[in-house]
C-alpha cells in the first residue's frame, strides 16, 4: 500500500479561490491534507497500489485551480518484491 | 503492515512534503521528527542517481535495504523536490536479474567465475597487448572511479586510450566552453533560473529531462511573477506547452538564428559596446581548423554575420523573420535578465562546437553575462558528466583538471602529483569513442589495433551510433575481447567476453558532480548483492595483479603501488583485497590525491570532510580566514568569484587570448552531412522519456516507470501518417542507410514533430534505434550527432488488438 508525499501547487493563492479547489480534495478519503504555505498544502496519499496511486495524482493534476502536484516522498518497503523484465519486444 | 508502521510512514511523509511546501526544513518537526520516530529506520544523504541536475535524496535504510526515499529538504538543489524517477531511485538496486557473480562467456554462453579468475583474465589481456587495451568510462563513473582509471591507464600504463561516454553527450560543451572562455563548464549556476526574466530553451526539454530544474521556473510563475519561456526546438515538447513562444526551426539551422541574432544587435546598435570592449574579443575558424581558430576584428565579424538577416535566417531555418527580431529585441534590453539553456540538442550535432560557441557569444555581444539571471547554462544529462568525465579529465586528450596530455608541462604536473617517473605519461592523444570503437571493430589484420576493451558503468551496445558498424563487428571478431562492469544485463553485458557484476549506487561511498559545478558525496548505506564489488576495487584489483606480475607501470618513482593508500596514523592498507577495502574510505583517499590536481583552472576543491557536511559545493572552493570554504555560485564575476581581479567586475581569468577577454565567435551555418532526400524523405531525431533515464537499464526494473513508458515508438506528424495510410498505432517500419527498425505509431502523442520529421526514443533495449543513426562527429569535440539524419518509413501492419 503506497504511501506518498504531496506537496499541491495551487495556480492562485487567492483564499476564495483556494477554498473552492480544497473542498474539491478534501472529499477524499485517501488524501490527508497539512498546514499550507501561501499556494503550496502539503498532503499524504494512501493508495490501494501503485496504479491507484499513480491515477490518483494523475487526477489531482486535471483538478482546474491545481496548478501541479510534485511527489516529495515515496514509502515502498511493501514493494521490495524484485521486478522481472520483459523485452519490450515481446509487448508488442 | 502494522497500525505503528503505517503511521509513522504517514507521519515521515507529511513532514517531508511540509518542510517542502514551507521551504523550511525546520517546519517538518512541527510535524514529526522521521529520524526519531522510528529508530529501525536510519536516514541518509546522497545525490540521486540518475541525471544531471543532481537533486539531493534522504535515503531510509531498515535492516540492510533501502525502504523509502524522501526529497531532501536541506538541499538547495531541488528544495525537497522530486520527479518521478527520483521519487522511485531506491527501487533501482532491486531488481529481480541483478548482476552478481563473473560471468565468462565460454563456448558462446556466459558461465560463472570467481573474482579471482576474473582478474587473472584481465591482467592477461592487458599484459599481452598493453597498448591495445582501452577503457570506456562514463559519466556516471563517481569521481574515485574515474580517477582511479584515468591514473591506471595514463599514469600506470602510459596508454591514453580512454574515453568516457559523456563524449556521446557532452564533448561540444566542452569544447564550446574552451573555445569562447579558455575553460571548461558553465560559469552561472542554478540560481540563474530564480532571477531570468526570460528563459530561452535551445533544443531542449526540461519539463522531461530536467524536471525538478525547470518546476523551479514554473513555481515562480505560479507566485505570481512573468517569466518568459522561450521553446526554440525542432519539435513539440511538453516544454512547448509551457512557452510563450515556440520557434520551430529546421535541424541544424540554429546556428543561422543565433548568427540571425547577433546579425540584428549590430544593425540596431543594440549590442552592449562596453561590455564587449571591455571584456571580449573576436574569433573565426582558421585554416587549418583549430579549436582556438583565428582572432578577427570587429569589422570582420560584422561582415560575417551580415548575411544573416532575418529574411535569410526564416529561409534557412523555417523561423519566421519577426520571431528573429523578437529574439533580437529582447537580447537587446538591458533592463531584463535570460537564461539560455541547452543540452543534447546542440551538443549531439555534427557542428556541435559552434553552435555552442554561438550561443555564448549572443550572451556576450549583449552583455547578458555575469548577473544573476544573465547566463548561458548547458545542462548535464548524466550525474558525473562535469564531475568525472570532464573534472577528472576521463577524456582521451586530457588529465585531471583541466590539463592536456599532448602539453608536457601539464605531464610533468601530474607526474609530480603522482610520484611518477618523468616520462611515464605519453604525449600521444589517444582514441575518442568513435575511433575507439571503429579500431576494436576492425580485424587485427586491417590495423585493428584495440584488441581489448574494458567498460564500466555504460551501455554503448545500446548507445553508441551506427551500431552496426560500431559494435557488432567487435563482438563477432573472436581475436577481440570485451569486458563490462555493470548492475543488470543489457545489450553490451550480453556481448561481453567477460562480466563484473558491480555495486551500484548507495552500495558503495561515491561523489559526484553535478551540472552546475556542484561536487557532492555520500557514504555507502547498503551491500552490493552476491559478489557485485565497486567498480574502483575492480580497477585496483587488476592494477595490483599486473604490479604482481612485475609490469613497472603500476610503480611510483619510489617503487611503491600506484594505488598506495594508508591509513590515518600510517601503515599501508592492501585495498586491492577485497576483504580489506573497506579498513579505510579509498574515496577520501583518491579523492585528497585528486584535489591537489584542481588548482590549476581555479576548480579548486575543498576536504572531502566538507562535502560530507555539505549537500554538495560549487567550485572554485576557497578557504576563508576563519577556517570555513566557500564556494562560488558565478564565475568570473567580481562580486563572487574569488579569482577576479580586484576591482574588476568581470574577469575571464582563463582567457585562451590570455588578455582576460572571452571570445565571440563568428560560425557560419553548414548544412547537415545527411539530409533528407527522395530515397529518405524524413528527418529521424532520437532522444530520451521522462520515465526512463538513457538506455534504462535501471528504470525498467523500477515497475512504475516500466508501466507508464513499456516500449519505444516513432512519433510521426498526423499529415504524414495519413500520407502513407499508417494510423496511430501501426507497426512501421523506419529505415535509414544504416539499418531498419520496427516500431509501433504514435500520432498526436506526447511529443509533435512537424512534417518530414520523425522521432524515436532511444531507451528501449529490444528496439535499437542506433542501428539506424549516424556516426558523423563534430571536428573538435568528436561528438557524433544523434538529432538528425534522413530516414524513410513505411507500414508493416495494423496495430494489434487490444
Amino acid at each position: 500500500m503506497p504511501i506518498l508525499g504531496l506537496v499541491l501547487i495551487l495556480d492562485d493563492a487567492e483564499p476564495k479561490t483556494r477554498g473552492a479547489v480544497l473542498d474539491s480534495v478534501t472529499q477524499a478519503t485517501d488524501l490527508d491534507l497539512g498546514e499550507p504555505a501561501e499556494h503550496r498544502w502539503p498532503a499524504v496519499l494512501e493508495a490501494p497500489d501503485e496504479a491507484a496511486a499513480e491515477h490518483r495524482i494523475a487526477a489531482l493534476r486535471l483538478i482546474p485551480g491545481i496548478a501541479t502536484v510534485d511527489v516529495v516522498y515515496a514509502d515502498f518497503e511493501d514493494r521490495l518484491e524484485p521486478v522481472s523484465v520483459s523485452h519490450a519486444s515481446e509487448e508488442f | 503492515m502494522d497500525l505503528d508502521r503505517r503511521s509513522f510512514v504517514k507521519l515521515s511523509a507529511m513532514a517531508a512534503a511540509t518542510a517542502v511546501a514551507h521551504r523550511a526544513p525546520e517546519a517538518a518537526a512541527a510535524v514529526a521528527d522521521p529520524k526519531s520516530a522510528h529508530p529501525d529506520v536510519s536516514w541518509d544523504k546522497a545525490p540521486c542517481r540518475f541525471c544531471g541536475t543532481g537533486c539531493h535524496v534522504q535515503v531510509g535504510v531498515k535492516k540492510g535495504r533501502v525502504v523509502a526515499i524522501a526529497g531532501d529538504p536541506e538541499a538547495e538543489v531541488n528544495r525537497g523536490l522530486l520527479c518521478v524517477k527520483g521519487y522511485h531511485v531506491g527501487l533501482a538496486l532491486y531488481g529481480e536479474d541483478r548482476l552478481t557473480q563473473p560471468l565468462l562467456k565460454q563456448n558462446g554462453k556466459q558461465v560463472p567465475i570467481s573474482w579471482e579468475r576474473a582478474i587473472e583474465i584481465i591482467a592477461d589481456r592487458v599484459e599481452a597487448d598493453p597498448k591495445g587495451f582501452a577503457f570506456y568510462g562514463s559519466g556516471q563513473w563517481t569521481i574515485p572511479e574515474g580517477y582511479a582509471a584515468q591514473k591506471f591507464m595514463k599514469g600506470g600504463l602510459a596508454n591514453n586510450h580512454i574515453d568516457p561516454n559523456a563524449r556521446l553527450c557532452m564533448a561540444s560543451a566542452v569544447t564550446g566552453f574552451l573555445a569562447t572562455y579558455g575553460v571548461d563548464e558553465p560559469a552561472g549556476c542554478y540560481d540563474d533560473l530564480d532571477r531570468c526574466d526570460v528563459l530561452i530553451n535551445w533544443g531542449n526539454n526540461p519539463a522531461e529531462m530536467h524536471p525538478v530544474l525547470f518546476s523551479r521556473v514554473i513555481d515562480r510563475r505560479s507566485r505570481g511573477e512573468e517569466v518568459q519561456i522561450i521553446d526554440i526546438s525542432t519539435r513539440r515538447t511538453r516544454s512547448t506547452a509551457h512557452a510563450q513562444h515556440y520557434l520551430e526551426f529546421r535541424p541544424q539551422s540554429d546556428l543561422a538564428i543565433a548568427n540571425g541574432i547577433m546579425h540584428l544587435l549590430i544593425a540596431n546598435d543594440s549590442w552592449d559596446k562596453e561590455f564587449v570592449e571591455k571584456h571580449c574579443a573576436f574569433k573565426a575558424d582558421s585554416d587549418p581548423a583549430a579549436l582556438h581558430g583565428k582572432t578577427i576584428s570587429f569589422e570582420e565579424f560584422k561582415q560575417g554575420v551580415a548575411e544573416y538577416t532575418p529574411e535569410r535566417v526564416e529561409e534557412i531555418s523555417g523561423v519566421p523573420a519577426k520571431d528573429i527580431r523578437m529574439l533580437a529585441d529582447l537580447f537587446g534590453r538591458k533592463d531584463i535578465r535570460i537564461t539560455s539553456l541547452w543540452c543534447m540538442g546542440m551538443n549531439q550535432h555534427t557542428r556541435g562546437t559552434a553552435i555552442n560557441s554561438l550561443v555564448h557569444g549572443v550572451h556576450l555581444l549583449s552583455g547578458h553575462f555575469g548577473k544573476p539571471g544573465d547566463a548561458p547554462t548547458s545542462l548535464t544529462g548524466q550525474p558525473s558528466a562535469c564531475g568525472t568525465a570532464r573534472e577528472v579529465g576521463t577524456l582521451s586528450h586530457l588529465l585531471p583538471g583541466g590539463r592536456l596530455v599532448a602539453n608536457a608541462e601539464h605531464r610533468k604536473q601530474a607526474e609530480e602529483i603522482w610520484n611518477l617517473p618523468e616520462g611515464r605519461i605519453n604525449e600521444k592523444i589517444g582514441y575518442h569513442t568513435v575511433k575507439m570503437f571503429e579500431q576494436w571493430c576492425k580485424p587485427a589484420a586491417e590495423g585493428g589495433d584495440i584488441s581489448t576493451l574494458w567498460v564500466q558503468v555504460t551501455n554503448p551496445g545500446q548507445t553508441l551510433p551506427n551500431r552496426h558498424k560500431l559494435f557488432d563487428p567487435g563482438v563477432a571478431d573472436p581475436d577481440k575481447f570485451l569486458i563490462v562492469s555493470d548492475v543488470y544485463p543489457t545489450p553490451t553485458t550480453r556481448a561481453a567476453d567477460l562480466v563484473l557484476p558491480s555495486a551500484m549506487w548507495v552500495e558503495k561511498n561515491g561523489m559526484f558532480g553535478n551540472s552546475e559545478r556542484r561536487t557532492q558525496q555520500w557514504f555507502k548505506m547498503v551491500d552490493p548483492p552476491g559478489q557485485a564489488r565497486d567498480d574502483v576495487w575492480q580497477t585496483i584489483a587488476v592494477a595490483r595483479r599486473l604490479h604482481d606480475r612485475g609490469v613497472e607501470g603500476m610503480k611510483d618513482r619510489e617503487g611503491r603501488f600506484l594505488f598506495h593508500i594508508e591509513k590515518p596514523g600510517g601503515g599501508v592498507v592492501p585495498v586491492w583485497d577485497w576483504s580489506r577495502f573497506r579498513d579505510v574510505n579509498v574515496d577520501r583517499a583518491l579523492f585528497e590525491e585528486y584535489r591537489k590536481f584542481s588548482r590549476l583552472k581555479h576548480k579548486d576543491l575543498a576536504p572531502y570532510e566538507e562535502y560530507v557536511k555539505a549537500r554538495g559545493l560549487r567550485w572554485p572552493v576557497v578557504e576563508q580566514e576563519d577556517g570555513t570554504w566557500r564556494e562560488t555560485r558565478f564565475r568570473f564575476s567580481g562580486f563572487d568569484d574569488p579569482y577576479v581581479a580586484k576591482g574588476k567586475e568581470i574577469d575571464f581569468y582563463h582567457s585562451p587570448t590570455k588578455d582576460g577577454r572571452a571570445q565571440i565567435w563568428f560560425r557560419p551555418y553548414e548544412p547537415p552531412p545527411e539530409s533528407p532526400d527522395e530515397a529518405y524523405p524524413l528527418w529521424l531525431c532520437t532522444g530520451r522519456v521522462l520515465e526512463h533515464w538513457h538506455t534504462a537499464s535501471m528504470t525498467m526494473r523500477i515497475e512504475p516507470l516500466r508501466r507508464a513508458m513499456p516500449n519505444a515508438y516513432v512519433e510521426m506528424h498526423r499529415d504524414d501518417a495519413r500520407a502513407l495510410s499508417i494510423q496511430d498505432g501501426d507497426i512501421v517500419r523506419v529505415e535509414t542507410r544504416r539499418g531498419a527498425l520496427d516500431l509501433p505509431v504514435w500520432v498526436d502523442g506526447r511529443g509533435a514533430p512537424p512534417r518530414g520529421s520523425i522521432f524515436v526514443p532511444f531507451f528501449d533495449e529490444g528496439r535499437l534505434i542506433n542501428e539506424l543513426t549516424l556516426e558523423d562527429f563534430d571536428p573538435f569535440s568528436k561528438q557524433p550527432d544523434y538529432k538528425k539524419c534522413a530516414a524513410r518509413v513505411h507500414r508493416i501492419s495494423e496495430a494489434p488488438s487490444v
